[in-house]
Protein backbone atom coordinates (compact mmCIF):
# COMPACT_ATOMS: atom_id res chain seq x y z
CA UNK A 1 0.00 0.00 0.00
CA UNK A 2 1.34 3.44 -0.89
CA UNK A 3 1.85 6.14 1.72
CA UNK A 4 -0.73 8.80 2.52
CA UNK A 5 1.95 11.48 2.14
CA UNK A 6 5.30 10.82 0.52
CA UNK A 7 7.84 13.62 0.25
CA UNK A 8 11.25 13.12 -1.32
CA UNK A 9 14.11 15.61 -1.59
CA UNK A 10 11.83 18.61 -1.21
CA UNK A 11 13.69 21.86 -1.64
CA UNK A 12 12.33 25.41 -1.59
CA UNK A 13 14.31 28.58 -2.16
CA UNK A 14 12.99 32.13 -1.82
CA UNK A 15 15.58 34.47 -3.31
CA UNK A 16 18.84 33.59 -1.56
CA UNK A 17 17.11 31.82 1.32
CA UNK A 18 16.82 28.04 1.41
CA UNK A 19 13.58 27.57 3.35
CA UNK A 20 13.34 23.80 2.85
CA UNK A 21 16.50 21.74 2.44
CA UNK A 22 15.91 18.27 1.00
CA UNK A 23 13.04 17.24 3.22
CA UNK A 24 12.03 13.57 3.17
CA UNK A 25 8.82 12.43 4.79
CA UNK A 26 6.76 9.28 4.69
CA UNK A 27 3.41 9.29 6.47
CA UNK A 28 1.31 6.13 6.45
CA UNK A 29 -2.43 6.01 5.84
CA UNK A 30 -4.38 6.62 9.02
CA UNK A 31 -1.41 8.17 10.82
CA UNK A 32 -1.66 11.33 12.95
CA UNK A 33 1.59 13.14 12.28
CA UNK A 34 2.56 16.39 13.97
CA UNK A 35 5.36 18.63 12.79
CA UNK A 36 6.90 20.90 15.41
CA UNK A 37 9.23 23.79 14.85
CA UNK A 38 9.98 27.40 15.57
CA UNK A 39 8.52 30.24 13.54
CA UNK A 40 10.51 30.44 10.33
CA UNK A 41 11.72 26.84 10.46
CA UNK A 42 9.88 26.00 7.21
CA UNK A 43 6.75 24.28 8.58
CA UNK A 44 4.23 26.48 6.81
CA UNK A 45 6.23 26.38 3.57
CA UNK A 46 6.20 22.59 3.75
CA UNK A 47 2.44 22.43 4.34
CA UNK A 48 1.78 24.93 1.55
CA UNK A 49 3.75 22.77 -0.90
CA UNK A 50 2.18 19.47 0.08
CA UNK A 51 -1.30 21.03 -0.21
CA UNK A 52 -0.49 22.32 -3.68
CA UNK A 53 -0.85 25.99 -2.81
CA UNK A 54 2.81 26.76 -3.52
CA UNK A 55 5.24 25.07 -5.94
CA UNK A 56 8.51 23.49 -4.76
CA UNK A 57 11.87 24.51 -6.20
CA UNK A 58 12.58 20.80 -6.60
CA UNK A 59 11.56 17.49 -5.08
CA UNK A 60 8.61 15.13 -5.26
CA UNK A 61 5.36 15.05 -3.30
CA UNK A 62 2.71 12.34 -3.58
CA UNK A 63 -0.61 12.16 -1.80
CA UNK A 64 -2.14 8.66 -1.86
CA UNK A 65 0.12 7.89 -4.80
CA UNK A 66 -0.87 10.97 -6.83
CA UNK A 67 1.85 13.43 -7.75
CA UNK A 68 0.98 16.88 -6.43
CA UNK A 69 2.08 18.63 -9.65
CA UNK A 70 1.03 16.18 -12.37
CA UNK A 71 -2.26 15.08 -10.79
CA UNK A 72 -3.21 18.21 -8.89
CA UNK A 73 -6.95 17.89 -9.61
CA UNK A 74 -7.04 14.36 -8.16
CA UNK A 75 -5.05 15.48 -5.14
CA UNK A 76 -7.39 18.43 -4.48
CA UNK A 77 -10.32 16.00 -4.27
CA UNK A 78 -8.76 13.98 -1.46
CA UNK A 79 -7.16 16.63 0.74
CA UNK A 80 -8.68 19.02 3.24
CA UNK A 81 -6.54 22.00 4.23
CA UNK A 82 -7.20 24.23 7.22
CA UNK A 83 -4.85 27.24 7.04
CA UNK A 84 -3.78 29.06 10.18
CA UNK A 85 -6.03 32.05 9.46
CA UNK A 86 -9.78 32.02 10.13
CA UNK A 87 -10.93 31.76 6.52
CA UNK A 88 -14.68 31.33 7.15
CA UNK A 89 -16.82 34.34 6.30
CA UNK A 90 -17.91 36.21 9.45
CA UNK A 91 -20.97 37.69 7.71
CA UNK A 92 -22.36 34.26 6.79
CA UNK A 93 -23.85 31.76 9.23
CA UNK A 94 -22.04 28.55 10.11
CA UNK A 95 -24.49 26.61 7.93
CA UNK A 96 -24.03 28.97 4.98
CA UNK A 97 -20.25 28.74 5.25
CA UNK A 98 -20.23 24.97 5.20
CA UNK A 99 -22.71 24.75 2.33
CA UNK A 100 -20.51 27.20 0.41
CA UNK A 101 -17.39 25.07 0.79
CA UNK A 102 -19.32 21.86 0.11
CA UNK A 103 -20.61 23.33 -3.14
CA UNK A 104 -17.18 24.66 -4.12
CA UNK A 105 -15.98 21.10 -3.55
CA UNK A 106 -18.49 19.97 -6.17
CA UNK A 107 -21.50 18.74 -4.23
CA UNK A 108 -24.98 19.52 -5.58
CA UNK A 109 -27.23 21.68 -3.40
CA UNK A 110 -29.24 18.89 -1.75
CA UNK A 111 -26.12 16.83 -1.05
CA UNK A 112 -24.27 19.91 0.25
CA UNK A 113 -27.13 20.61 2.67
CA UNK A 114 -27.25 17.00 3.86
CA UNK A 115 -23.48 16.81 4.40
CA UNK A 116 -23.52 20.20 6.14
CA UNK A 117 -26.14 19.00 8.65
CA UNK A 118 -24.01 15.93 9.39
CA UNK A 119 -20.80 17.90 9.82
CA UNK A 120 -22.43 20.50 12.06
CA UNK A 121 -23.78 17.69 14.22
CA UNK A 122 -20.39 16.02 14.37
CA UNK A 123 -18.67 19.26 15.37
CA UNK A 124 -21.32 20.06 17.97
CA UNK A 125 -22.43 23.18 16.13
CA UNK A 126 -26.01 22.27 15.20
CA UNK A 127 -27.57 24.66 17.72
CA UNK A 128 -25.41 27.53 16.46
CA UNK A 129 -25.76 26.70 12.77
CA UNK A 130 -27.98 29.72 12.04
CA UNK A 131 -25.78 32.18 13.91
CA UNK A 132 -23.39 34.38 11.99
CA UNK A 133 -19.79 33.28 12.36
CA UNK A 134 -18.93 36.74 13.72
CA UNK A 135 -20.86 35.61 16.84
CA UNK A 136 -18.86 32.37 17.19
CA UNK A 137 -16.09 31.87 19.74
CA UNK A 138 -12.57 31.08 18.48
CA UNK A 139 -13.03 27.38 19.22
CA UNK A 140 -16.40 27.18 17.44
CA UNK A 141 -14.98 28.91 14.39
CA UNK A 142 -12.01 26.59 14.23
CA UNK A 143 -14.27 23.52 14.53
CA UNK A 144 -16.39 24.89 11.68
CA UNK A 145 -13.28 25.34 9.57
CA UNK A 146 -12.05 21.84 10.32
CA UNK A 147 -15.47 20.62 9.16
CA UNK A 148 -14.69 22.06 5.71
CA UNK A 149 -11.82 19.57 5.57
CA UNK A 150 -14.08 16.60 6.31
CA UNK A 151 -16.17 16.68 3.15
CA UNK A 152 -16.92 13.32 1.50
CA UNK A 153 -13.93 11.82 -0.28
CA UNK A 154 -11.31 13.69 1.72
CA UNK A 155 -8.68 11.29 3.03
CA UNK A 156 -5.87 13.51 4.28
CA UNK A 157 -6.27 16.56 6.54
CA UNK A 158 -3.65 19.29 6.73
CA UNK A 159 -3.90 21.63 9.71
CA UNK A 160 -1.62 24.63 10.17
CA UNK A 161 -1.38 25.75 13.82
CA UNK A 162 -5.07 24.97 14.40
CA UNK A 163 -5.06 25.71 18.14
CA UNK A 164 -3.50 29.17 17.98
CA UNK A 165 -5.61 31.57 20.05
CA UNK A 166 -7.73 28.86 21.71
CA UNK A 167 -7.97 28.70 25.49
CA UNK A 168 -6.65 25.50 27.15
CA UNK A 169 -10.03 23.80 27.69
CA UNK A 170 -11.25 24.60 24.16
CA UNK A 171 -7.92 23.36 22.83
CA UNK A 172 -8.30 20.07 24.65
CA UNK A 173 -11.81 19.52 23.27
CA UNK A 174 -10.67 20.46 19.80
CA UNK A 175 -7.75 18.02 19.89
CA UNK A 176 -10.14 15.32 21.12
CA UNK A 177 -12.27 15.91 18.03
CA UNK A 178 -9.20 15.60 15.81
CA UNK A 179 -8.28 12.34 17.49
CA UNK A 180 -11.77 10.97 16.78
CA UNK A 181 -11.51 12.01 13.14
CA UNK A 182 -8.16 10.22 12.94
CA UNK A 183 -9.55 7.08 14.59
CA UNK A 184 -12.24 6.97 11.93
CA UNK A 185 -9.53 6.53 9.31
CA UNK A 186 -8.43 9.99 8.15
CA UNK A 187 -4.71 10.75 7.94
CA UNK A 188 -3.85 13.96 9.78
CA UNK A 189 -0.81 16.15 9.22
CA UNK A 190 -0.71 18.95 11.77
CA UNK A 191 1.81 21.74 12.19
CA UNK A 192 2.22 23.22 15.65
CA UNK A 193 4.69 24.84 17.99
CA UNK A 194 2.81 23.67 21.09
CA UNK A 195 4.22 20.51 22.67
CA UNK A 196 0.96 19.52 24.38
CA UNK A 197 -0.85 19.53 21.05
CA UNK A 198 1.77 17.26 19.53
CA UNK A 199 1.19 14.69 22.29
CA UNK A 200 -2.03 13.53 20.59
CA UNK A 201 -0.13 12.46 17.46
CA UNK A 202 1.03 8.95 16.70
CA UNK A 203 4.28 10.38 15.34
CA UNK A 204 6.07 13.69 15.75
CA UNK A 205 8.71 15.36 13.61
CA UNK A 206 10.95 18.24 14.65
CA UNK A 207 11.80 20.79 12.00
CA UNK A 208 14.76 23.10 12.25
CA UNK A 209 16.18 25.39 9.58
CA UNK A 210 14.35 23.69 6.73
CA UNK A 211 15.11 20.10 7.69
CA UNK A 212 13.38 17.42 9.73
CA UNK A 213 16.00 16.73 12.37
CA UNK A 214 14.22 14.12 14.51
CA UNK A 215 11.12 11.94 14.18
CA UNK A 216 9.35 9.35 16.29
CA UNK A 217 6.46 8.45 18.55
CA UNK A 218 6.02 11.03 21.31
CA UNK A 219 6.88 8.63 24.16
CA UNK A 220 9.81 7.14 22.30
CA UNK A 221 11.20 10.60 21.57
CA UNK A 222 11.07 11.44 25.26
CA UNK A 223 12.71 8.15 26.19
CA UNK A 224 15.43 8.54 23.59
CA UNK A 225 16.15 12.09 24.71
CA UNK A 226 17.46 10.73 28.00
CA UNK A 227 15.64 13.45 29.84
CA UNK A 228 14.25 12.28 33.16
CA UNK A 229 13.31 15.47 34.93
CA UNK A 230 13.09 19.14 34.19
CA UNK A 231 13.85 21.59 36.99
CA UNK A 232 12.32 25.04 36.76
CA UNK A 233 13.80 27.64 39.03
CA UNK A 234 12.64 31.20 39.66
CA UNK A 235 15.22 33.70 40.88
CA UNK A 236 14.84 37.38 41.84
CA UNK A 237 17.51 38.32 39.31
CA UNK A 238 19.69 36.70 36.65
CA UNK A 239 23.34 36.98 35.75
CA UNK A 240 26.42 35.17 34.44
CA UNK A 241 27.52 33.89 37.85
CA UNK A 242 24.06 32.59 38.69
CA UNK A 243 23.69 30.95 35.29
CA UNK A 244 27.04 29.26 35.77
CA UNK A 245 25.98 27.84 39.16
CA UNK A 246 22.67 26.58 37.78
CA UNK A 247 24.35 25.11 34.69
CA UNK A 248 26.66 22.99 36.86
CA UNK A 249 23.56 20.99 37.94
CA UNK A 250 22.43 20.25 34.38
CA UNK A 251 23.12 16.74 33.07
CA UNK A 252 24.10 17.94 29.63
CA UNK A 253 25.46 21.37 30.49
CA UNK A 254 22.51 22.97 28.74
CA UNK A 255 20.56 25.73 30.39
CA UNK A 256 17.50 27.48 29.16
CA UNK A 257 16.77 30.98 30.35
CA UNK A 258 13.08 31.60 31.00
CA UNK A 259 11.16 34.80 31.79
CA UNK A 260 11.39 34.18 35.53
CA UNK A 261 14.69 32.32 35.84
CA UNK A 262 16.13 29.14 34.39
CA UNK A 263 15.23 25.64 33.25
CA UNK A 264 17.60 22.67 33.25
CA UNK A 265 17.56 18.90 32.80
CA UNK A 266 18.48 16.59 35.63
CA UNK A 267 18.50 12.82 36.17
CA UNK A 268 18.16 13.02 39.97
CA UNK A 269 16.07 16.11 40.53
CA UNK A 270 15.03 15.25 44.12
CA UNK A 271 18.65 15.23 45.22
CA UNK A 272 19.78 18.10 43.03
CA UNK A 273 17.12 20.63 44.04
CA UNK A 274 18.16 21.24 47.69
CA UNK A 275 21.83 21.36 46.65
CA UNK A 276 21.02 23.87 43.94
CA UNK A 277 19.15 26.11 46.41
CA UNK A 278 22.15 26.00 48.77
CA UNK A 279 24.60 26.74 45.93
CA UNK A 280 22.61 29.76 44.86
CA UNK A 281 22.40 30.96 48.46
CA UNK A 282 26.19 30.76 48.48
CA UNK A 283 26.40 33.33 45.67
CA UNK A 284 23.84 35.58 47.32
CA UNK A 285 20.88 34.65 45.17
CA UNK A 286 17.71 33.49 46.88
CA UNK A 287 15.28 31.14 45.17
CA UNK A 288 11.67 32.26 44.81
CA UNK A 289 10.36 28.98 43.40
CA UNK A 290 11.85 25.65 42.39
CA UNK A 291 10.00 22.62 41.07
CA UNK A 292 10.49 19.55 38.96
CA UNK A 293 8.28 18.24 36.21
CA UNK A 294 8.35 15.48 33.64
CA UNK A 295 9.80 16.49 30.27
CA UNK A 296 7.48 17.56 27.47
CA UNK A 297 7.98 17.39 23.73
CA UNK A 298 9.04 21.03 23.87
CA UNK A 299 11.87 20.00 26.19
CA UNK A 300 12.87 17.24 23.80
CA UNK A 301 12.78 19.75 20.96
CA UNK A 302 14.99 22.10 22.95
CA UNK A 303 17.44 19.32 23.68
CA UNK A 304 17.58 18.36 20.01
CA UNK A 305 17.87 21.85 18.55
CA UNK A 306 18.88 24.14 21.46
CA UNK A 307 15.91 26.30 20.50
CA UNK A 308 12.76 27.16 22.40
CA UNK A 309 9.43 26.73 20.72
CA UNK A 310 7.69 29.54 22.58
CA UNK B 1 -21.47 20.32 -10.36
CA UNK B 2 -22.13 22.34 -13.48
CA UNK B 3 -20.48 25.69 -14.13
CA UNK B 4 -23.84 27.41 -13.62
CA UNK B 5 -24.29 25.85 -10.19
CA UNK B 6 -20.75 26.82 -9.27
CA UNK B 7 -21.33 30.41 -10.38
CA UNK B 8 -24.62 30.54 -8.47
CA UNK B 9 -22.74 29.48 -5.32
CA UNK B 10 -20.09 32.19 -5.63
CA UNK B 11 -22.63 34.85 -6.67
CA UNK B 12 -24.93 33.97 -3.74
CA UNK B 13 -22.12 34.16 -1.21
CA UNK B 14 -20.76 37.48 -2.56
CA UNK B 15 -24.22 39.08 -2.65
CA UNK B 16 -24.92 37.99 0.94
CA UNK B 17 -21.63 39.52 2.04
CA UNK B 18 -22.32 42.80 0.17
CA UNK B 19 -25.85 43.20 1.46
CA UNK B 20 -25.11 42.23 5.08
CA UNK B 21 -22.31 44.76 5.50
CA UNK B 22 -23.99 48.00 6.55
CA UNK B 23 -21.04 50.15 5.48
CA UNK B 24 -21.04 48.65 1.99
CA UNK B 25 -24.70 49.60 1.56
CA UNK B 26 -24.09 53.09 2.94
CA UNK B 27 -21.02 53.78 0.81
CA UNK B 28 -22.44 52.33 -2.38
CA UNK B 29 -26.13 53.25 -2.26
CA UNK B 30 -26.58 56.01 0.30
CA UNK B 31 -23.78 58.36 -0.79
CA UNK B 32 -24.96 58.80 -4.42
CA UNK B 33 -28.55 59.07 -3.16
CA UNK B 34 -27.39 61.84 -0.83
CA UNK B 35 -25.68 63.68 -3.72
CA UNK B 36 -28.81 63.23 -5.80
CA UNK B 37 -30.87 64.84 -3.06
CA UNK B 38 -28.48 67.65 -2.17
CA UNK B 39 -26.84 68.83 -5.42
CA UNK B 40 -30.10 70.08 -7.07
CA UNK B 41 -30.42 72.51 -4.13
CA UNK B 42 -27.51 74.37 -5.72
CA UNK B 43 -29.39 74.96 -8.99
CA UNK B 44 -30.55 78.37 -7.66
CA UNK B 45 -29.84 80.45 -10.78
CA UNK B 46 -30.92 77.81 -13.27
CA UNK B 47 -34.16 78.41 -15.23
CA UNK B 48 -36.96 76.22 -13.80
CA UNK B 49 -37.64 74.48 -17.13
CA UNK B 50 -34.05 73.21 -17.31
CA UNK B 51 -33.96 71.75 -13.79
CA UNK B 52 -35.72 68.44 -14.61
CA UNK B 53 -33.18 67.73 -17.38
CA UNK B 54 -30.30 68.68 -15.09
CA UNK B 55 -31.70 66.31 -12.51
CA UNK B 56 -31.85 63.66 -15.22
CA UNK B 57 -28.18 64.20 -16.09
CA UNK B 58 -27.28 64.15 -12.40
CA UNK B 59 -29.23 60.90 -11.87
CA UNK B 60 -27.29 59.21 -14.67
CA UNK B 61 -23.99 60.49 -13.30
CA UNK B 62 -24.90 59.15 -9.85
CA UNK B 63 -25.70 55.78 -11.42
CA UNK B 64 -22.15 55.80 -12.81
CA UNK B 65 -20.79 56.93 -9.43
CA UNK B 66 -22.59 54.02 -7.74
CA UNK B 67 -21.34 51.53 -10.30
CA UNK B 68 -17.78 52.83 -9.87
CA UNK B 69 -17.99 52.55 -6.08
CA UNK B 70 -19.27 48.96 -6.25
CA UNK B 71 -16.68 47.81 -8.79
CA UNK B 72 -13.65 49.86 -7.81
CA UNK B 73 -14.04 49.94 -4.04
CA UNK B 74 -16.38 47.21 -2.73
CA UNK B 75 -15.03 44.47 -4.98
CA UNK B 76 -11.31 44.97 -4.20
CA UNK B 77 -12.19 45.49 -0.52
CA UNK B 78 -13.97 42.15 -0.35
CA UNK B 79 -11.19 40.37 -2.26
CA UNK B 80 -8.54 41.88 0.03
CA UNK B 81 -10.52 40.83 3.09
CA UNK B 82 -10.76 37.27 1.77
CA UNK B 83 -7.02 37.28 1.05
CA UNK B 84 -6.21 38.49 4.56
CA UNK B 85 -8.30 35.78 6.15
CA UNK B 86 -6.71 33.01 4.10
CA UNK B 87 -9.70 32.14 1.93
CA UNK B 88 -7.57 32.00 -1.21
CA UNK B 89 -5.13 29.61 0.45
CA UNK B 90 -8.08 27.40 1.33
CA UNK B 91 -9.60 27.61 -2.16
CA UNK B 92 -6.24 26.99 -3.82
CA UNK B 93 -6.15 23.60 -2.10
CA UNK B 94 -9.64 22.77 -3.41
CA UNK B 95 -10.83 21.75 -6.88
CA UNK B 96 -11.81 25.35 -7.71
CA UNK B 97 -11.07 27.22 -10.95
CA UNK B 98 -9.78 30.79 -10.41
CA UNK B 99 -11.45 31.91 -13.64
CA UNK B 100 -14.86 30.61 -12.63
CA UNK B 101 -14.48 32.04 -9.14
CA UNK B 102 -13.58 35.46 -10.54
CA UNK B 103 -16.54 35.27 -12.93
CA UNK B 104 -18.83 34.58 -9.96
CA UNK B 105 -17.51 37.65 -8.15
CA UNK B 106 -17.92 39.77 -11.30
CA UNK B 107 -21.52 38.66 -11.78
CA UNK B 108 -22.31 39.40 -8.12
CA UNK B 109 -20.84 42.90 -8.47
CA UNK B 110 -22.85 43.41 -11.68
CA UNK B 111 -26.10 42.39 -9.94
CA UNK B 112 -25.32 44.59 -6.93
CA UNK B 113 -24.48 47.54 -9.22
CA UNK B 114 -27.47 47.09 -11.49
CA UNK B 115 -29.88 46.80 -8.54
CA UNK B 116 -28.43 50.05 -7.19
CA UNK B 117 -28.69 51.67 -10.63
CA UNK B 118 -32.38 50.76 -10.85
CA UNK B 119 -32.96 52.20 -7.38
CA UNK B 120 -31.12 55.39 -8.34
CA UNK B 121 -33.18 55.83 -11.51
CA UNK B 122 -36.46 55.31 -9.62
CA UNK B 123 -35.46 57.81 -6.92
CA UNK B 124 -34.24 60.28 -9.58
CA UNK B 125 -37.56 60.10 -11.46
CA UNK B 126 -39.55 60.48 -8.23
CA UNK B 127 -37.38 63.51 -7.46
CA UNK B 128 -38.30 65.13 -10.78
CA UNK B 129 -35.65 63.93 -13.22
CA UNK B 130 -36.80 63.87 -16.84
CA UNK B 131 -35.24 61.87 -19.69
CA UNK B 132 -35.73 61.81 -23.49
CA UNK B 133 -36.89 58.25 -23.61
CA UNK B 134 -37.72 55.78 -26.32
CA UNK B 135 -37.24 52.02 -26.14
CA UNK B 136 -34.10 52.05 -28.29
CA UNK B 137 -32.51 54.76 -26.16
CA UNK B 138 -33.22 52.79 -22.99
CA UNK B 139 -31.58 49.69 -24.44
CA UNK B 140 -28.54 51.63 -25.65
CA UNK B 141 -28.27 53.43 -22.28
CA UNK B 142 -28.48 50.05 -20.51
CA UNK B 143 -25.61 48.94 -22.72
CA UNK B 144 -23.52 51.90 -21.56
CA UNK B 145 -24.36 51.18 -17.90
CA UNK B 146 -23.16 47.65 -18.57
CA UNK B 147 -19.91 49.03 -20.00
CA UNK B 148 -19.34 51.13 -16.87
CA UNK B 149 -19.87 47.99 -14.79
CA UNK B 150 -17.40 46.04 -16.95
CA UNK B 151 -14.72 48.73 -16.72
CA UNK B 152 -15.30 49.37 -12.99
CA UNK B 153 -15.01 45.66 -12.19
CA UNK B 154 -11.85 45.50 -14.28
CA UNK B 155 -10.31 48.41 -12.38
CA UNK B 156 -11.47 46.79 -9.12
CA UNK B 157 -9.75 43.50 -9.97
CA UNK B 158 -6.55 45.35 -10.88
CA UNK B 159 -6.65 47.20 -7.53
CA UNK B 160 -7.33 43.94 -5.67
CA UNK B 161 -4.37 42.28 -7.38
CA UNK B 162 -1.86 45.07 -6.84
CA UNK B 163 -2.87 46.68 -3.52
CA UNK B 164 -2.67 44.50 -0.43
CA UNK B 165 -4.90 44.87 2.61
CA UNK B 166 -8.63 45.56 2.89
CA UNK B 167 -8.29 49.16 4.03
CA UNK B 168 -5.67 50.06 1.42
CA UNK B 169 -7.66 48.42 -1.40
CA UNK B 170 -10.92 50.08 -0.42
CA UNK B 171 -9.34 53.51 -0.04
CA UNK B 172 -7.47 53.19 -3.33
CA UNK B 173 -10.79 52.37 -4.97
CA UNK B 174 -12.49 55.37 -3.36
CA UNK B 175 -9.63 57.66 -4.43
CA UNK B 176 -9.76 56.44 -8.05
CA UNK B 177 -13.55 56.85 -8.07
CA UNK B 178 -13.30 60.43 -6.81
CA UNK B 179 -10.48 61.32 -9.22
CA UNK B 180 -12.50 59.90 -12.11
CA UNK B 181 -15.63 61.74 -10.94
CA UNK B 182 -13.98 65.14 -10.49
CA UNK B 183 -11.46 65.11 -13.34
CA UNK B 184 -13.39 63.11 -15.95
CA UNK B 185 -16.11 65.61 -16.78
CA UNK B 186 -18.73 64.15 -14.44
CA UNK B 187 -18.67 66.66 -11.57
CA UNK B 188 -17.61 69.64 -13.71
CA UNK B 189 -18.78 70.42 -17.25
CA UNK B 190 -16.62 68.85 -19.95
CA UNK B 191 -16.28 72.25 -21.67
CA UNK B 192 -14.64 73.77 -18.59
CA UNK B 193 -11.91 71.09 -18.43
CA UNK B 194 -8.36 71.82 -19.62
CA UNK B 195 -7.34 70.07 -22.85
CA UNK B 196 -5.43 67.27 -21.11
CA UNK B 197 -8.43 66.38 -18.96
CA UNK B 198 -10.71 66.49 -22.00
CA UNK B 199 -8.54 63.78 -23.55
CA UNK B 200 -8.68 61.87 -20.25
CA UNK B 201 -12.49 62.16 -20.14
CA UNK B 202 -12.85 60.86 -23.68
CA UNK B 203 -10.35 58.02 -23.29
CA UNK B 204 -11.50 56.79 -19.89
CA UNK B 205 -14.08 54.07 -20.61
CA UNK B 206 -16.22 54.96 -17.57
CA UNK B 207 -16.45 58.74 -18.09
CA UNK B 208 -16.91 58.21 -21.80
CA UNK B 209 -19.74 55.69 -21.24
CA UNK B 210 -21.32 58.10 -18.76
CA UNK B 211 -21.10 60.91 -21.34
CA UNK B 212 -22.74 58.64 -23.92
CA UNK B 213 -25.66 57.88 -21.57
CA UNK B 214 -26.24 61.52 -20.69
CA UNK B 215 -25.90 62.57 -24.35
CA UNK B 216 -28.43 59.94 -25.35
CA UNK B 217 -31.04 60.71 -22.69
CA UNK B 218 -30.52 64.44 -22.15
CA UNK B 219 -28.75 65.86 -25.23
CA UNK B 220 -25.34 67.27 -26.20
CA UNK B 221 -25.73 70.49 -24.19
CA UNK B 222 -25.40 68.48 -20.96
CA UNK B 223 -22.13 66.91 -22.10
CA UNK B 224 -20.34 69.36 -24.35
CA UNK B 225 -19.26 66.95 -27.06
CA UNK B 226 -20.74 64.22 -29.21
CA UNK B 227 -19.53 60.84 -27.91
CA UNK B 228 -21.40 58.94 -30.63
CA UNK B 229 -18.61 58.86 -33.20
CA UNK B 230 -17.48 55.44 -34.39
CA UNK B 231 -13.96 55.94 -33.02
CA UNK B 232 -15.25 57.10 -29.63
CA UNK B 233 -17.69 54.19 -29.24
CA UNK B 234 -15.09 51.65 -30.38
CA UNK B 235 -12.56 53.11 -27.91
CA UNK B 236 -15.05 52.95 -25.03
CA UNK B 237 -16.11 49.37 -25.74
CA UNK B 238 -12.59 48.12 -26.42
CA UNK B 239 -11.01 49.77 -23.39
CA UNK B 240 -13.83 48.58 -21.08
CA UNK B 241 -13.26 44.96 -22.02
CA UNK B 242 -9.48 45.36 -22.13
CA UNK B 243 -9.48 46.64 -18.54
CA UNK B 244 -11.69 43.69 -17.53
CA UNK B 245 -9.46 41.10 -19.19
CA UNK B 246 -6.33 42.62 -17.64
CA UNK B 247 -8.11 42.64 -14.25
CA UNK B 248 -9.13 38.96 -14.49
CA UNK B 249 -5.66 37.94 -15.62
CA UNK B 250 -3.93 39.80 -12.78
CA UNK B 251 -6.46 38.52 -10.25
CA UNK B 252 -6.05 34.90 -11.34
CA UNK B 253 -2.26 35.14 -11.21
CA UNK B 254 -1.69 37.30 -8.15
CA UNK B 255 -4.60 36.66 -5.75
CA UNK B 256 -4.59 32.91 -6.27
CA UNK B 257 -1.47 31.22 -4.93
CA UNK B 258 -0.85 27.90 -6.61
Amino acid sequence: MTSAIAVEGLFKRYGDLDVLRDVDLDIGRGEFYTLMGQNGSGKTTLISIVTGTSPPTRGRVEIHGHNILDESEKVRRIIGYVPQENFSSPTLTGHENLVYFARLFGLVKSEANRVTEQLLERMGLTEDAKKRVSDYSGGMRKRLEVATALLPGIKVLFLDEPTTGLDPSTRKGFLGTLKEVNEEGATIFMVTHIGEDAEVASRVGFMDRGKIVLEGEPDRLKERSGLQNVIEIETPFKGKEIASVVRSFSIDGRLQETDEGYMLYSDKAEEAMPRLVRALDGVGCGVERIEKRTPSLEDVFFKATRKRLR
Amino acid sequence: MTTLNFLATVVGKSLKEFTRERMVIIWTYAVPLFFLAVLPMMYGGVPAEVVPRLKGALTLTMVTFLVMTAGQSNLPGSIAKDTERGLYLKMASMPVSPWKESLGRIIATCIFSLAGSALMLVVGILYGAVFNVCLTDILVAAGFIFLTVVASVGVGLIIASLVKGESASTHTGVAITLITYFLGGMALPYTSLPEALKVFARLHPITSANASMVFLLEGESYIGYNPFSAVQIFTTVALSFLVLVVGIKLYSNLCWRR
